[in-house]
């Protein structure tokens, strides 16, 4: 218990989905989800709606959605499309490899 | 439209279909370049498209969406346009249209809701009208929604409706949204409502009335100790309005000193405790200090067992209070006239005891069984032996042996009848010696009527006795002595008469008048002597002879006698009523000797009166069941004082003089020994002058 207790790092993420298209309401699911399996109560997500809120997603240099962006450990992971690709979501969420 | 268009820009026509054939070219490789996972894309100067999938997924899950949220709506819910056509309803519209038999097959798609409220006829038309009028000012943008309820009953049941009026975008509104919910339920619930806290409210003054119409004082404290509620008792007793005592705590009241903090404490108790409390205290202020109140507390509990109201009342118990002290005054008093009766009853044991030990009879006690002595005078141990106490347990007096078994068969016999016990017994002295006693024992009853003890006494008649037995002797020696000189001087005296008849004849002629008169005197004596001796005799022989009962005639025994004495006397004038048919059992003799005698004596007593009568009569002895008979002799002679009653029946004993009326004194004596042989009685009355009248019986004991 004691080795699971190593400070676990805050991990922020940002998605920009266009409404309630069908890909960006898979994806907004699907991050959720991965979310509150692997990194629970250490995560936050930021929902930015393109329709709503252009500004934001033109500054961040978004050009399609659904696009998720991890804000924090690093900003570096940027990865377009429903989030179905589970071992680019894994390098997403800080593991290497699928566990078995 | 389209043709006109296609008027309008000829020459465009053929760049318009290039053009869209482009875009689903351009649309196509954008879906095979994202691998249909991206919806929007950007150019760079933010334009942001969406792309065509999307669109048509985007629109077909609104219009889905939509739909069922409105189809899953209970109300009835159409969509006007700007002029008041529907343009689209929902399920329940369409429901509600074919329940109620609307038969449309379109539910009113496509016509003016307006025109159909316009034109609506009837009871309902005005409502129709005031509808259609609000849903113009809506679509008018001059009112921000309109709502109004209306009945709608069906035949079977009643229906309340809500109709809602709310613009649909834009101002002026492109249409309008109608709803009409069913608000039957709110209504009735509404009304429900109503009727319940009409209900509520006619409980709580019935409850208030109820608590004002009673005589004790009633309150309800909340769980802090601070009044909610009091009834008209308690107020009037302190003083002031309900709205004024509402909120105050017990501190809040002028109390005596610590009566506040003893209230407190009792509904504190009532509130932890969950039980009822009782208790005394004064109340309601200084005006009632002198007056006494008892409390009763009880819990009110809410529904998870908490206390949550302390209903109080409090009565005026000072009545009640006085009633018991005076109750306790009179206790005090009870106790002390008992106190006070137990000494004298001391007082007067040590009397009695002081007197029983001076008697000179013996004095016991037995308990109620006679089986134990439980005292005994001082009288008795000097008799008997011993001291007082040595025969307190004692199963009984030294009883001679002889007597013992007479003893106890008449004890037993009076505790039976619980009557007096009265014998002669022996009882053995200390000396050696049998005493004649002579006992009388009572019992004495308890409260409940039962035999608590028996008291006695017995009396040394030893003497007395003696003594009574030489009385018996000497009388019978007495009689017969009597007897004897009755009969010894009957010869004598015959002689005397013999000679003095003899010597009156020898005088014959030369008799000289005094000697006439000397030897009349002589003659006389010697027949009151004859008739005393006669009459000694026949007393003496009424003790001896034999009695011999046979059926008597006595009024033919009766009219002899008479006969006789008026053949003595023809001169007097004397008249007889004598009853016919009187017989008894009786010894003839006797009887005769009887009506001899007190006709005889009737007679004789009316000598002096110028007309005499005798009457003798019969009849059944008042009071006796077995038939008896009373006789009855009357004269109207010279009577007698009934002060010497008893005196005319002792020998030689007599009322008048010698001179007056002659006789021998003896011959009452004589009749009443006649009736006792016959177990009857005689009594005499009379008064002097006016006559005298004995009455006997026979075989009758007096009543």
């Amino acid at each position: 218990m004691s080795i699971m207790q190593a400070p676990v790092p805050m991990f922020s993420f940002q998605l920009f989905v266009a409404g309630d298209t069908p890909n960006s309401v898979e994806a907004l699911g699907n991050l959720t989800r991965l979310c509150h399996e692997y990194l629970p109560g250490c995560h936050e997500i930021d929902v930015v709606d393109v329709f709503r809120e252009p500004a934001r997603a033109l500054a961040e240099g978004i050009f399609m959605t659904p696009t998720l962006i991890r804000l924090a450990p690093s900003s570096d992971i940027r990865i377009v499309g429903t989030l179905g690709n589970a071992q680019a979501m894994f390098q997403a969420l800080g593991r290497e490899t699928v566990l078995p | 439209m389209t043709s006109r268009q296609s008027d309008a820009f000829p020459s465009s026509q053929s760049e318009i279909a290039l053009l869209i054939e482009r875009l689903h070219a351009t649309d196509q490789r954008l879906e095979e370049l994202l691998a249909g996972e991206v919806d929007t894309v950007t150019d760079r100067q933010g334009r942001t498209m969406l792309l065509r999938r999307a669109q048509g997924e985007l629109r077909q899950s609104e219009l889905a969406r939509q739909s069922a949220i409105l189809g899953a709506l209970p109300a009835h819910i159409a969509l006007l346009n700007a002029r008041g056509a529907i343009i689209s309803v929902n399920t329940a519209w369409r429901h509600f249209g074919d329940v109620n038999a609307l038969h449309d097959p379109g539910h009113a798609v496509g016509q003016n809701y307006l025109d159909i409220c316009d034109q609506a006829q009837g009871a309902d038309s005005a409502d129709a009208h005031h509808v259609a009028s609000g849903i113009r000012q809506v679509l008018a943008g001059t009112l921000d929604g309109f709502s109004m309820e209306y009945p709608c009953h069906s035949p079977v049941e009643q229906r309340w409706y809500q109709i809602v009026v709310s613009p649909l975008a834009g101002c002026p509104p492109i249409g309008a949204v109608i709803q009409h919910t069913n608000i039957t339920e709110r209504k009735q619930a509404a009304d429900q409502l109503v009727d319940l806290s009409a209900r509520t409210d006619l409980r709580e003054r019935m409850l208030s009335t109820l608590l004002s119409s009673i005589s004790d004082c009633a309150y309800i404290y909340g769980r802090n100790g601070r009044l909610l509620f009091a009834n008209r008792q308690m107020l009037d007793l302190w003083g002031i309005p309900l709205e004024q005592a509402l909120g105050r705590s017990h501190f809040d009241f002028d109390h005596p000193c610590g009566v506040a903090e003893k209230f407190q404490q009792a509904v504190q108790e009532v509130v932890r405790s969950a039980q009822s409390l009782s208790f005394d205290a004064p109340f309601g202020g200084s005006a009632h200090s002198e007056r006494f109140f008892e409390h009763l507390y009880s819990p009110v509990l809410a529904a998870d067992g908490s206390v949550e109201f302390v209903v109080g009342t409090t009565r005026d118990i000072s009545e009640r209070k006085h009633i018991q002290d005076k109750l306790h005054a009179m206790n005090v008093e009870l106790e002390l006239r008992v106190a006070s009766r137990t000494a004298a009853l001391v007082r007067q044991e040590a009397l009695f005891h002081a007197l029983a030990d001076q008697a000179p009879v013996i004095i016991w006690t037995m308990d109620a069984s006679c089986s134990h002595i439980s005292y005994i005078n001082r009288a008795g141990s000097d008799l008997l032996g011993g001291k007082p106490e040595d025969w307190t347990g004692q199963s009984g007096l030294p009883i001679h042996p002889g007597d013992v078994d007479a003893n106890t068969r008449g004890l037993a016999q009076a505790m039976e009848r619980s009557e007096p016990f009265v014998s002669v017994r022996r009882l053995a002295a200390a000396d050696g010696s049998f005493r004649v006693m002579s006992c009388m024992a009572s019992p004495v009853y308890g409260p409940q009527g039962t035999v608590d003890f028996w008291v006695g006494l017995d009396q040394d008649i030893t003497e007395l006795k003696e003594v009574e037995t030489a009385l018996r002797v000497s009388n019978s020696e007495l009689g017969t002595f009597a007897h004897a000189i009755a009969h010894d001087l009957r010869s004598p005296l015959s002689v005397i008469g013999g000679f003095g008849a003899m010597l009156g004849k020898e005088l014959g002629k030369t008799a000289t008048p005094r000697a006439i008169h000397l030897l009349s005197r002589l003659r006389a004596g010697v027949l009151q002597m004859d008739e005393v001796t006669n009459g000694l005799l026949a007393l003496s022989g009424l003790s001896r002879s034999a009695i011999k009962m046979e059926l008597t005639d006595l009024s033919q025994m009766a009219r002899e006698v008479a006969e006789l004495l008026q053949e003595r006397n023809p001169e007097r004038v004397v008249v007889f009523s004598i009853q016919q048919g009187m017989t008894a059992i009786s010894d003839r003799s006797m009887m005769r000797s009887l009506l001899s005698n007190l006709i005889g004596n009737a007679w004789k007593f009316t000598t002096k009166v110028a007309c005499g009568e005798i009457a003798f009569s019969a009849s059944f002895l008042p009071g006796d069941t077995g038939g008896s008979m009373i006789y009855r002799i009357q004269d109207n002679g010279a009577g007698f004082d009934m002060a010497y009653a008893e005196k005319l029946f002792l020998p030689f004993q007599r009322l008048h003089s010698p001179d007056e009326f002659e006789g021998t004194g003896i011959g009452l004596t004589t009749v009443r020994k006649i009736v006792e042989r016959h177990d009857g009685w005689i009594r005499v009355s009379g008064v002097p002058l006016k006559g005298a009248t004995v009455e006997f019986t026979l075989n009758a004991q007096r009543p």
